[in-house]
């Protein structure tokens, strides 16, 4: 090659792709060519600096998470069920009608038709009078069940319930074949239900989970009985108090309380929430949900993840108008402000000025965090 | 017993992913998903949305596994499964970007600590279509035939795309031949 490549042909080289002969006849004329050398040297010294981008790998148990969602999959495929599909209208309409069928065996039967088989682990049950813990194989309606490590119970409709070491639960005599109703007492349990249950309610002492075909898990605390956290990692569950009711949808986490509305401790991920000021009760400013896990919230303060239990954290409807104090720069002192709106991650506020966009944790708002 | 390829193997689980077999597809899925785990990290910036969007894409397969033909390699077609899955993400936050205060807000893009900022700043700073060939073909190992394949261009377009783009990170990056 006598003629200089094209420098499309020098970046091939460069990132080695250029293959066979015409990679010889490249390198051969780059050998010979001082100019093109150089440059050829600076692209392949560019390609190797990308090495440098390494990404974290995906979180443990992906591959199991997968699985489950795999196996909630419909064998049809989509091309042949979307053939048979009918009017979103209808649909809903089924839903209404079988929303309405599986709350009626609830309210009309009260047999002992619920119950859930040992599928992994180790469990001990002893049933409402009796004040032993026995092996078992078998839960039945009425039967507290307590877990020697983790264990794994499956329910008749397909619905598996994963209980974590130590839990104990109560599985209702009201629940029947239509219906399990699972009291956690303390502990984490996590459900995936099987998509044609007909409904599935966990209840602890500070909530409700009412659910049909999802995956979800519940966790209750013996040392703060007024605390019910749950958390959606597919489909949607509704998470009631005395106070209210909220849907959780996937991704989503609600830290129930029962002196609060479930929607008001419902947090998500790229949702704002309020974080309380450690020192001053009344002082919080706004952060961002970066993920929720059982155990609190991941939030995003001055570009640093930082998680925080359940208690530092609340959400409140953000409303327009709401009297502020903002530091629009970082260290110019706060001042007041009012709000306007969220846009692109930053929060709109105004000041006597005009109005500013400013970063959500450089809103202080003076509230009754209790 | 025959060895085959992973490429040949592929293909043969895939065959029974089309058959309805789901074993097949978790197979799959371990074998790949680190692969598509690292396009999808790199190209959102977020690991968490990342995770999820290799879910969604293999859920996708089996979704669409009766649409697989076995032309070309499982991989590029994967990737292509990956990259719409990025663009229904990508709509789907255009749609979110304003909202109002009573409801949701945009979802926050993490940065994660560990990924060298310049290169990736350089990178995040291309053209989408001049990031999408270096990205599959740097870190994800694809020809520049299945790079096109994937991105529905032409190979001599992902070539000039990739040279471009390499030719923009040597200025950005100020890299000094070694």
């Amino acid at each position: 090659m006598t003629r200089c490549p094209s420098a499309e042909q020098l970046a091939e080289l460069a990132s080695g792709l250029a293959g066979g002969d015409a990679r010889d006849a490249l390198a051969a004329h780059v050998e010979g060519c001082p100019q093109c050398s150089t440059q050829l040297a600076a692209l392949a010294a560019t390609w190797e600096q990308l090495d440098a981008w390494q990404v974290a790998e995906p979180r443990s148990g992906l591959a199991a998470e997968f699985r489950l969602l795999l196996d909630a999959e419909p064998q049809t495929p989509v091309a042949a069920a979307r053939r048979a599909e009918v009017p979103w209208r209808l649909w809903l309409a089924i839903a209404a009608a079988l929303a309405l069928v599986a709350v009626l065996p609830a309210v009309y039967f009260n047999g002992n038709g619920a119950t859930l088989a040992l599928a992994a682990g180790k469990i001990e049950v002893r049933d409402s009078v009796g004040d032993a813990w026995r092996p078992a194989s078998l839960v039945t309606g009425g039967q507290s069940v307590r877990t020697i490590g983790a264990a794994t119970l499956h329910a008749p409709d397909g619905s598996r319930v994963e209980l974590q070491s130590g839990n104990i639960s109560r599985l209702d005599p009201s629940g029947t074949g239509e219906r399990l109703h699972l009291f956690v007492e303390a502990g984490r349990a996590e459900f995936d239900v099987a998509p044609d249950a007909r409904a599935f309610v966990v209840e602890t002492t500070a909530g409700q989970v009412r659910v049909v075909g999802t995956y979800f898990g519940v966790e209750a605390s013996a040392a703060r009985p007024d605390l019910l956290v749950a958390w959606v990692q597919r489909g949607k569950v509704e998470v009631s108090n005395d106070r209210g009711t909220t849907v959780l949808e996937a991704g989503q986490c609600c830290c129930c309380a029962r002196r609060a509305g479930p929607a008001e401790q419902r947090f998500e991920p790229g949702g704002l929430v309020f974080v309380r000021n450690e020192h001053h009760p009344t002082v919080a400013f706004l952060a961002r949900v970066h993920s929720t896990s059982p155990q609190g919230v991941r939030v995003t303060v001055r570009g640093q993840p930082q998680d925080l239990p359940y208690d530092r954290v609340f959400v409140r409807p953000l409303k327009q108008g709401l009297p502020v104090q903002v530091s629009v720069r970082t260290g110019q002192p706060l001042r007041p402000a009012t709000l306007i709106r969220v846009i692109d991650n930053k929060v709109q506020v105004r000041l006597p000025d005009g109005v500013h966009r400013v970063e959500p944790e450089a809103v202080h708002i003076e509230v009754d965090s209790k | 017993m025959e060895l085959t390829s992973p490429a040949l193997e592929d293909r043969e689980l895939m065959r029974r992913v089309q058959q309805d077999d789901r074993a097949a597809l978790a197979e799959l899925f371990e074998r790949h998903h680190r692969t598509v785990h690292g396009l999808l990290a790199r190209y959102t910036g977020d690991l968490t949305r990342a995770d999820d969007l290799v879910q969604e894409t293999f859920l996708q397969v089996w979704r669409s596994r009766q649409r697989y033909q076995e032309q070309g390699s499982f991989r590029s077609w994967l990737v292509t499964v990956a990259m719409n899955k990025l663009r229904d993400a990508a709509q789907r936050d255009q749609r979110r970007r304003e909202t109002p205060l009573e409801h949701d807000v945009p979802q926050d893009h993490r940065t994660p600590a560990e990924l060298p900022q310049r290169v990736q700043q350089a990178v995040g700073a291309l053209p989408e279509s001049q990031r999408s060939v270096l990205l599959l073909v740097k870190y994800e190992g694809l020809s520049l035939a299945e790079a096109a394949a994937a991105l529905e261009t032409t190979p001599a377009q992902a070539r000039g795309r990739l040279c471009r783009a390499l030719e923009t990170l040597r200025g950005k990056l100020g890299a000094k031949p070694t």
